[in-house]
């Protein structure tokens, strides 16, 4: 029979918080999107309000980048496909 | 009891006319510049990846499952957009069209982007700017500056194409708007 104290679990309790740590949804600027269509995808795909996804916009344009939303893996997955579907440059990226 | 609900106005479409024959012609290209082909800066600009970070899972899941579902996505808007430009007609009665035609007179278009085809419309020009600047490399620079007239070479053209789809987007995002309000 394996000893009761093994370190794996350890490890393995580190890895599972991990895991649990949201997801961001990261816009990036690109220069040819029309920046009133960015802020349309915005409110269409997030339910943002005109201000919010405004403010998003120009951070984006701005800052170069903006996190758009965060949370679990999976519903980030989705919104990078609906961003994409919208062909605006989107991509995940694990908070650290 | 419930307060009325808002009813949402249905968008009114949109009418082109007095289009001339160079318009008529950058609006034809709309499915083919938008369609990236073989080419591999458009194809990487339409299909970016979902990660910055190496991610070999993720990558491959992406490319398997979710670039063929965009990629029929763009197609169909493609499709859309060919058959509202399949219906773009000469503004005047086909005798009046021979007869101005005699009298060295241009026959103009008018083209109706019907409200329900207005996301095709977005989608398809917004993969046409996309693809042109691609292959083009048109950066920020080029983007921000009035397009060069007259023409000198064929990325000046490539650059105007871009504003005038750019210009189109606006106008329908600008019914969108509308009926929103």
């Amino acid at each position: 029979m394996p000893p009761i104290a093994n370190p794996e679990i350890l490890e393995q309790t580190a890895e599972d918080t991990a895991l649990d740590l949201p997801w961001n949804v990261v816009v990036h600027n690109d220069p040819i999107n029309l920046m009133s269509y960015v802020t349309m995808v915005f409110q269409r795909v997030f339910q943002y309000s005109k201000e919010r996804a405004t403010k998003h916009m120009l951070e984006v344009h701005q800052k170069g980048r903006s996190i758009v939303w965060s949370g679990t893996k999976e519903k980030a997955e989705l919104y990078v496909q609906q961003l994409h579907s919208h062909l605006l440059l989107s991509t995940l990226e694990k908070t650290s | 009891m419930k307060p009325p609900r808002k009813r949402r106005e249905v968008p009114a479409g949109l009418t082109l006319t007095g289009l001339e024959s160079f318009v008529v012609q950058l609006l034809r290209h709309i499915p083919e510049c938008a369609d990236p082909g073989d080419d591999r800066l458009a194809n990487a600009r339409l299909f970016s990846p979902p990660t910055r970070k190496p991610d070999a899972k993720l990558q491959h899941d992406w490319s398997q499952y979710v670039q063929p579902e965009l990629r029929t996505l763009f197609e169909s808007a493609r499709d859309t957009v060919s058959g509202d430009l399949s219906r773009m007609r000469p503004e005047i009665a086909s005798g009046a069209v021979e007869l101005a035609a005699n009298a060295g007179g241009e026959t103009t278009f008018r083209l109706v982007i019907p409200a329900k085809h207005f996301d095709a419309w977005l989608n398809a020009l917004n993969q046409a700017r996309l693809a042109i600047a691609a292959k083009y490399h048109l950066d920020e620079s080029d983007i921000t500056n009035p397009s060069p007239l007259p023409f000198a070479n064929e990325r000046d053209y490539r650059l105007f194409q871009v504003d005038f789809y750019g210009y189109l987007q606006e106008r329908i995002l600008l019914r969108l708007e509308e009926s929103a309000s």
